[in-house]
């Protein structure tokens, strides 16, 4: 289950309205705790796929390591990510798991349609390795 | 001559008499340590371990190794933990593609790749890639 403040799952929302007709990306912190991945902050991301920022995402991992050190002095992990499918159903693509390595952290997918956040999906990435990864559906409780 | 199967190192500045001092040496920053067989400096450096893959790294976050390179970094490390191996390297050895390794905040892609130098108090990052979009490829 992903647990995340209201304020946090608007500002996810928010980013995909902002970056509209472009996919935004950013990253979940937090704390895992057993199944539960509870975020506690959330860090936005510039997309870098600039050739086709509408239909791909790709984060600067430059960026991920400034973001993994910050989290670090706020004794958060990364537990997750983020991106919007601007009018595309809220579902994970052969695309996402194709390109999804960190096993065990949640991906949060918002449709945005027409420039406005409609539904918002998570997905946990399961597995042992490349070879057997896959995601499941992921409750995410907004509290 | 056979090519070394050793990437390039820092050279012991101190010559070949220096492992009749010992370990370390007062010619080398301390906590580096002078290794007595390959005169070679190997400096204490730490690996940032990502969420993915703590479970096989102790459930450590971060693990100290003993590295005058990347390579040798890697090397201590799946060595300290061997269930790694396969999540970062590919059968034939090669580090997975998806794997970015920074040195600070230098990808050593764009260093000296594998054969960088580390020096101690370095901090070296695994940065598995993140990407996706919703067309499907």
């Amino acid at each position: 289950m992903l647990r995340i403040s209201q304020r946090e799952f608007e500002s996810i929302r928010r980013h995909g309205e902002e970056t509209y007709p472009h996919e935004c990306c950013g990253v979940l912190l937090g704390q895992m705790d057993g199944d539960i991945r509870h975020v506690t902050s959330t860090a936005r991301c510039g997309n870098t796929r600039t050739d086709s920022p509408e239909n791909r995402y790709h984060i600067d991992p430059k960026e991920l390591v400034r973001i993994q050190r910050e989290g670090r002095a706020r004794n958060e992990d990364i537990i997750g990510f983020y991106h919007s499918h601007p009018d595309h159903p809220a579902r994970w693509s052969q695309t996402d798991l194709a390109e999804a390595h960190w096993l065990g952290c949640s991906y949060v997918i918002t449709r945005v349609a027409q420039g406005k956040a409609d539904i918002t999906n998570s997905f946990g990435l399961t597995g042992t390795d490349e070879s057997d990864k896959a995601f499941v559906d992921e409750p995410v409780e907004v509290a | 001559m056979s090519q070394s199967k050793w990437p390039r190192r820092r050279r012991c500045r101190l010559g070949p008499t220096v492992g009749d001092r010992g370990p370390r040496s007062q010619n080398v920053d301390p906590p580096c340590i002078l290794d007595p067989v390959y005169g070679i400096i190997l400096c204490m450096a730490k690996v940032h371990i990502p969420t993915p893959l703590r479970q096989y790294a102790g459930k450590q976050a971060a693990v100290e190794v003993k590295a005058g390179s990347i390579a040798e970094a890697l090397s201590d490390l799946v060595s300290q933990h061997p269930d790694l191996r396969r999540h970062l390297y590919t059968d034939d050895g090669k580090l997975r593609a998806f794997v970015n390794v920074y040195l600070n905040d230098e990808d050593v892609r764009y260093l000296q790749k594998e054969a960088t130098a580390v020096k101690d108090s370095d901090t070296i990052s695994i940065v598995p890639s993140i990407a996706g979009g919703r067309l499907a490829r």
